[in-house]
């Protein structure tokens, strides 16, 4: 047995030395999956950018020369989440989307102020009336509602912010009239109205909070990463709102005020269907419209509404699971994990190669004739192996946090459970190296085992989501990523960064990496042997 | 002039002069053994049993396909012998402490090439078992022994083709085994680096290692072992004494002929037409053997008449002379 130990150290250490003195292989083993890294992270950033920028642009089409348009646009204007455009062009939405000049629309149509205006004639009619009114009135902009649209292939929080957008500067402007109204008022309707803006403060005050979340929601998705969780936020701070909101016309009674701008504003397609997060049940959402002075919305999203090839149920299901946990990644999360698999994989190549040209020299066949078991001379090269994978991983962390960010500005980030990484890790390089040890004893020669493993490790890798994010994968490739043992790795590698998930919540990716590589390992071992 | 490392081999398991070799009679026992490539028309080895004497230098002959790396894979542990045994030093050849007191020299260069000399044998040592209280003793000999100290930190792959020949043989005489087994030592080294590893083997002899040396050179059979076992489709031909295999054999006389003018081709066919070996020599001569005298006189005398012969001189019988005669006319190592 202590043979067996000083043997096992004398190899690790010999392997260590020529894996040192081989440049070839460190440039394959470290230099290449770092690039990949960089390269790709600072590449794919685009791309997630154009799906979380919290700049959203918003083109708006004010064909109403009254003074309560002027002040909603200007009200939306001073919104921190949403950069107004002016859109005078007689271009349609959608062309506006296509030629990329916003990724939002939003048109006031010619007559609303003075709908408007004639609403909150008859508000403060019904205040001066109150409380002998017992029905409240169905009032309704008809067809000087506003519409607005979001483009297709827009982040799916998109729609969320506009809409939101549209309802807080609404109820300002509701705000700010009534303010005035009051002014005017004595005596009864002077405190009724005054009882009245209480109210509505309190209600301002609620969807102000709304507006915090939102703005936050905004400010999390300038960093690309928290796109999706910060959706999750907006969904939930939607739902508080709603929560608020119906306390507040619990507390008002049905004869409230709040019921009367009802059908004030309208989201509705703009010649296109509009995207909309359904976060949110219909009868829900279509009671917080009504609360809300929204009419419904009148696009549901259809399954073609993404056309970029990209399945929307698909994307919602992956932005957040089913415990509204963040599971997409950022360029970073992605690539850093994703190119340390392949590269740990990639050693078949350098292992193959040297375990071919020690058979062939004769080096094994002396340690053989020494009495060194083929199994230990086989674990001898497997444990500095592992250990390369280990430092492939910490190498391409190094890269992320402190390479990218020079040229990016934006760093990776170890997640929540940073030592989650750490076993996450050595089972990756378990399974890799027993990988390559497999192909390096099952093939017959030594340009066989670095054809098939270098091929077999770049199909494994495009099938376990490295190349192209499982995510967007279409649904049947979805479930073939299974059958990769890379992906798991990466799903492993990606339940810590996103959820910090602990070992207990990874006994599937793990148990699976496991049992591949014990296979592996003892398939090699009888290769060896044989 | 070789300077040999006068240090003892200290804390090893080697054979010292005088002493006793455990009561076993052989350093090497092979009987009966078998072994049959996998989808072979015929073995490789087919019931190869013979002996070396402890503390000898036997060498191992053979035609191509004869037998004998596939019979140096077995005795290293490489391959198994489907039938029959083999013993070292009265041990089973599988058994680990048997494995300890051999040590292997391949045909092939089985170094790390990026590694230096020195650091080639602290792992090959530390691999067989030699202690680190040793180790440090242990490689400074082996370099001084294959004269490469001067080089030791230097990595093997700059080293030339003969310096490399030499430390691989020092890599299988590390750990100090008692049974040295080389496979064609000298393959591609020029006369320096030779005469430097004969001189290292005889050193080792002389000190009580027994040497089993395959080779094709038959001069170097000649020049260095004591023994030797001839084979051929992996049977004995022949084991005893290289002194006695020379003397005993039929190609006693032999005689080489100076041809004036004409082919030697003719002069080969007519030759062998009479029931003679002949062969063909470098600047138009020809070799004729034969274990009657009367009968290679009379053929040296119809070719003599026939051709035009300018000499005819007798010839001391070498091994390789006894080697053909053996394997069979015309068929070359």
């Amino acid at each position: 047995m202590r043979q067996i130990g000083s043997n096992l150290w004398t190899l690790f250490a010999k392997e260590c030395r020529l894996l040192v003195r081989d440049r070839q292989a460190a440039g394959l083993l470290f230099a290449m999956p770092a690039v990949f890294v960089f390269l790709l992270s600072l590449a794919l950033a685009d791309m997630y950018d154009q799906k979380t920028s919290a700049s959203l642009v918003l083109a708006i089409r004010n064909e109403d020369s009254g003074a309560h348009s002027a002040r909603l646009v200007e009200l939306l204007s001073a919104r921190d989440q949403v950069h107004v455009v002016p859109w005078d062009s007689g271009e349609s939405a959608l062309e506006l989307f296509r030629a990329k000049q916003a990724r939002a629309a939003v048109r006031i149509p010619d007559g609303f102020s003075s709908a408007l205006e004639e609403l909150f004639g008859v508000v403060k009619q019904d205040a001066r009336n109150a409380p002998t009114e017992a029905e409240p009135r169905a009032l309704d902009l008809g067809d000087r509602r506003i519409e607005w649209a979001v483009a297709p292939s827009a982040d799916p929080v998109y729609p969320a912010i506009v809409r939101a957008s549209l309802v807080l500067a609404y109820v300002q402007l509701v705000q700010e009239e009534i303010a005035r109204g009051t002014a005017e008022m004595t005596g009864e309707l002077t405190r009724e109205m005054a009882n009245m803006a209480q109210k509505l403060q309190r209600l301002a005050a609620s969807l102000q909070d709304t507006v915090g979340q939102l703005e936050s929601t905004a400010a999390q998705l300038s960093g690309s990463r928290e796109d999706v969780r910060a959706f999750a936020v907006a969904a939930a701070a939607e739902k508080e709102a709603r929560a608020e909101a119906e306390r507040i016309r619990a507390q008002m009674g049905e004869d409230s005020l709040l019921d009367g701008p009802s059908g004030a504003v309208e989201a509705r397609p703009i010649g296109i269907e509009t995207p909309s997060i359904e976060i949110l049940g219909d009868d829900e959402r279509r009671e917080l419209d009504r609360l809300l002075g929204l009419a419904d919305s009148p696009s549901e999203l259809g399954t073609g509404a993404f056309s970029q090839g990209v399945d929307e149920d698909a994307l919602l299901v992956a932005a957040v699971d089913e415990r509204g946990k963040t599971v997409v990644p950022d360029p970073l999360q992605q690539n850093v994990p994703g190119w340390s698999l392949f590269a740990m994989f990639f050693i078949v190549v350098p292992l193959s190669s040297l375990q071919h040209r020690e058979r062939s020299e004769g080096t094994t066949r002396r340690l053989v004739s020494v009495g060194v078991p083929r199994s230990v001379i086989l674990l001898g090269r497997f444990i500095p192996y592992v250990l390369v994978g280990c430092l492939q991983f910490a190498a391409m962390v190094l890269v992320g946090m402190y390479l990218v960010p020079l040229v990016s500005g934006v760093g990776f980030e170890l997640g929540p459970n940073p030592w989650g990484l750490v076993p996450v890790t050595l089972v990756c390089a378990f399974a890799a190296t027993a990988y390559g040890l497999f192909v390096a004893t099952s093939a017959r020669t030594p340009e066989q085992a670095a054809a098939f493993g270098a091929s077999s490790v770049v199909i494994l890798s495009a099938l376990g989501g490295i190349m192209i994010p499982h995510f967007v994968m279409p649904p049947f490739l979805q479930t073939a990523a299974h059958a990769s043992p890379i992906f798991w790795g990466h799903q492993a590698y990606l339940d810590v960064l996103l959820q910090g998930a602990t070992i207990g919540e990874l006994v599937l990716p793990l148990g699976i990496l496991v049992g591949f590589g014990s296979v592996c390992l003892l398939a090699s071992g009888r290769r060896a042997v044989a | 002039m070789t300077r040999y490392p006068s240090a003892p081999l200290r804390g090893t398991q080697a054979h010292r002069p005088g002493e006793p070799t455990e009561g076993v009679g052989a350093a090497l026992r092979v009987q009966g053994v078998e072994f049959w490539h996998r989808d072979a028309a015929r073995p490789a080895l087919d019931g190869l049993s013979f002996e070396v004497r402890p503390g000898t230098i036997t060498g191992l002959l053979g035609p191509n396909g004869a037998g004998k790396t596939t019979f140096v894979e077995l005795l290293c542990g490489v391959l198994r012998p489907q039938l029959g045994h083999i013993e070292v030093f009265g041990l089973d050849h599988r058994r680990r402490d048997a494995r300890a007191r051999l040590g292997h020299c391949p045909q092939d260069l089985a170094l790390y090439t990026t590694l230096t000399a020195a650091e080639n044998l602290r792992f090959f040592a530390r691999m067989a078992g030699v202690s680190r209280r040793n180790l440090a003793s242990r490689v400074d000999w082996c370099l001084e022994a294959v004269q490469l100290t001067a080089h030791r930190d230097q990595r093997v792959e700059e080293f030339s083709g003969g310096m490399q020949r030499r430390l691989n043989l020092a890599v299988a005489m590390v750990h100090t085994p008692r049974l040295l087994v080389l496979d064609e030592p000298t393959v591609g080294v020029d006369m320096t680096s030779r005469i430097a590893i004969f001189d290292t083997l005889r050193m080792l002899a002389g000190s009580g290692t027994t040497i089993l040396y395959t080779t094709h050179y038959m001069e170097e059979i000649e020049r260095l072992c004591e023994d030797v076992v001839v084979i051929q489709r992996g049977r004995v031909l022949a084991s005893s004494p290289t002194n006695e295999l020379l003397s005993a054999g039929n190609a006693a006389h032999v005689f080489v002929l100076e041809l004036a003018e004409g082919s030697d081709g003719d002069v080969i066919a007519a030759l062998v037409s009479l029931g003679l070996h002949a062969q063909a020599l470098a600047g138009g001569r020809v070799e004729v053997m034969g274990e009657d005298l009367p009968t290679l006189m009379a053929g040296l005398a119809h070719v003599t008449g026939r051709f035009s012969v300018s000499a005819c001189r007798s010839k001391v019988p070498t091994l390789e002379d006894r080697f053909l005669e053996l394997i069979g006319k015309g068929e070359r190592p």
